[in-house]
């Protein structure tokens, strides 16, 4: 399936962010600490994104093999994470599983948003925020999302992570989506 | 004549902080202030969660086991730098460790010993998620610097937190108060 910048990942896909901190992760659990100071940051004000905060992530379509996302994950530790990190599993869910509501709050999903050094980038999206930062309600947040995400710990588990479940490419869909894609373009330059 | 007795010691050690409940929508803000009218009013207020803070004369929870929480402490002495996670986390500082370990010598062991891990936001954040009993989830992040913010979910979804700065000779029984009223021990209400 192709997607471009910015798109909403289709539904069958997986998406996982790589645990740096083995704390983080504690008996197949995501500890609420995971989700701490910019783990969940602004977008680029660049970017325009029309999400309010966004949490770093992979899909699993585009990541690779299982040796391609350890070997990315060991890297990610060794450069981005400033030499000294351990890669200790990662956080996952379905698509499909991440389309979810706060209280009245905000909402989340996943967005396709790739790099250039990692094409098979994808954020946790946050539409909505919490007002003011209130300790009250980032505390009754943190009990929310604690329960949300699943948790896989490596070594020894990372062949847990699902494949994704896409459906087969045909000609016939690739241009339907690229008409779909333009109509919400054509959409969006009306409505801005 | 016990209840009289158990409101007066309570009065003494919980000036100073203050109860936050909330249930659905609604929530409330309680400063305890001393008084034994303010103490009746976290208990019956209609917006409170059944949240009630009371100090025995002497505690009676025993404490975690400090050893091996301060070995994880130490372990995370190698964090007071930006971006240790990879994803531009604030440092761990010393003074957070120094009020961390603190704090863990007096943690009661009412729910066995929690998970902590280090949070991007500079803090240490322990958690403890029950299978059985009405307390569902309790987490206690303390720090940056010299603060701690309990907040737990009843299993009926009820939500409560109570924040406290500092450490002094209260501070124990502040926990010890607040661990034996999540566990609904006997006396504790």
């Amino acid at each position: 399936m192709s997607l471009s910048d910015g798109d909403p990942a289709p539904d069958g896909d997986i998406w996982f962010r790589i645990v740096t901190h083995q704390d983080h992760l504690r008996r197949g659990r995501v500890h609420h600490s995971a989700w701490g100071g910019n783990a969940i940051s602004e977008p680029s004000p660049e970017k325009a994104r029309p999400w309010t905060r966004e949490a770093s992530g992979r899909l699993r379509s585009r990541a690779g093999s299982l040796e391609n996302i350890e070997h990315a994950a060991n890297d990610f530790c060794r450069t981005a994470a400033g030499g000294s990190k351990t890669f200790s599993g990662v956080i996952y869910a379905r698509v499909t599983d991440a389309k979810l509501s706060f209280e009245s709050i905000l909402t989340t999903a996943i967005h396709f948003t790739p790099l250039s050094p990692d094409p098979a980038h994808a954020d946790l999206t946050f539409t909505g925020w919490l007002a003011n930062e209130s300790k009250e309600e980032r505390a009754r947040f943190n009990m929310w999302l604690s329960d949300k995400l699943l948790a896989l710990h490596h070594p020894g588990q990372l062949f847990h992570l699902p494949d994704a479940c896409l459906p087969p490419e045909t000609a016939t869909s690739r241009l339907k989506e690229f008409a779909m894609r333009c109509i919400v373009r054509i959409c969006q330059a009306f409505t801005r | 004549m016990r209840i009289s007795i158990t409101a007066a010691i309570s009065v003494s050690v919980l000036v100073g902080y203050s109860v936050i409940s909330t249930s659905g929508a609604q929530s409330s803000t309680t400063q305890i202030d001393g008084s034994p009218s303010s103490l009746t009013s976290v208990a019956f207020s209609p917006y409170a969660a059944p949240v009630v803070i009371k100090i025995e004369s002497s505690p009676t929870q025993s404490t975690i086991d400090p050893a091996s929480f301060m070995l994880i402490l130490d372990s995370y002495e190698q964090l007071n730098h930006r971006n240790w996670d990879g994803y531009d986390a604030e440092p761990i500082t010393p003074e957070t460790l120094r009020y961390a370990r603190r704090l863990l010598r007096v943690m009661p062991d009412t729910f066995g010993p929690p998970d902590i891990a280090p949070s991007g936001d500079g803090s240490i954040g322990l958690e403890w998620v029950l299978d059985d009993g009405s307390l569902h989830k309790l987490f206690l992040d303390i720090g940056p610097s010299e603060e701690w913010h309990a907040y737990w979910n009843r299993r009926g979804g009820e939500f409560g937190r109570l924040p406290g700065t500092g450490f002094d000779s209260e501070t124990e029984h502040v926990l010890q108060s607040l661990f034996a009223d999540l566990s609904g021990l006997p006396g504790s209400r």
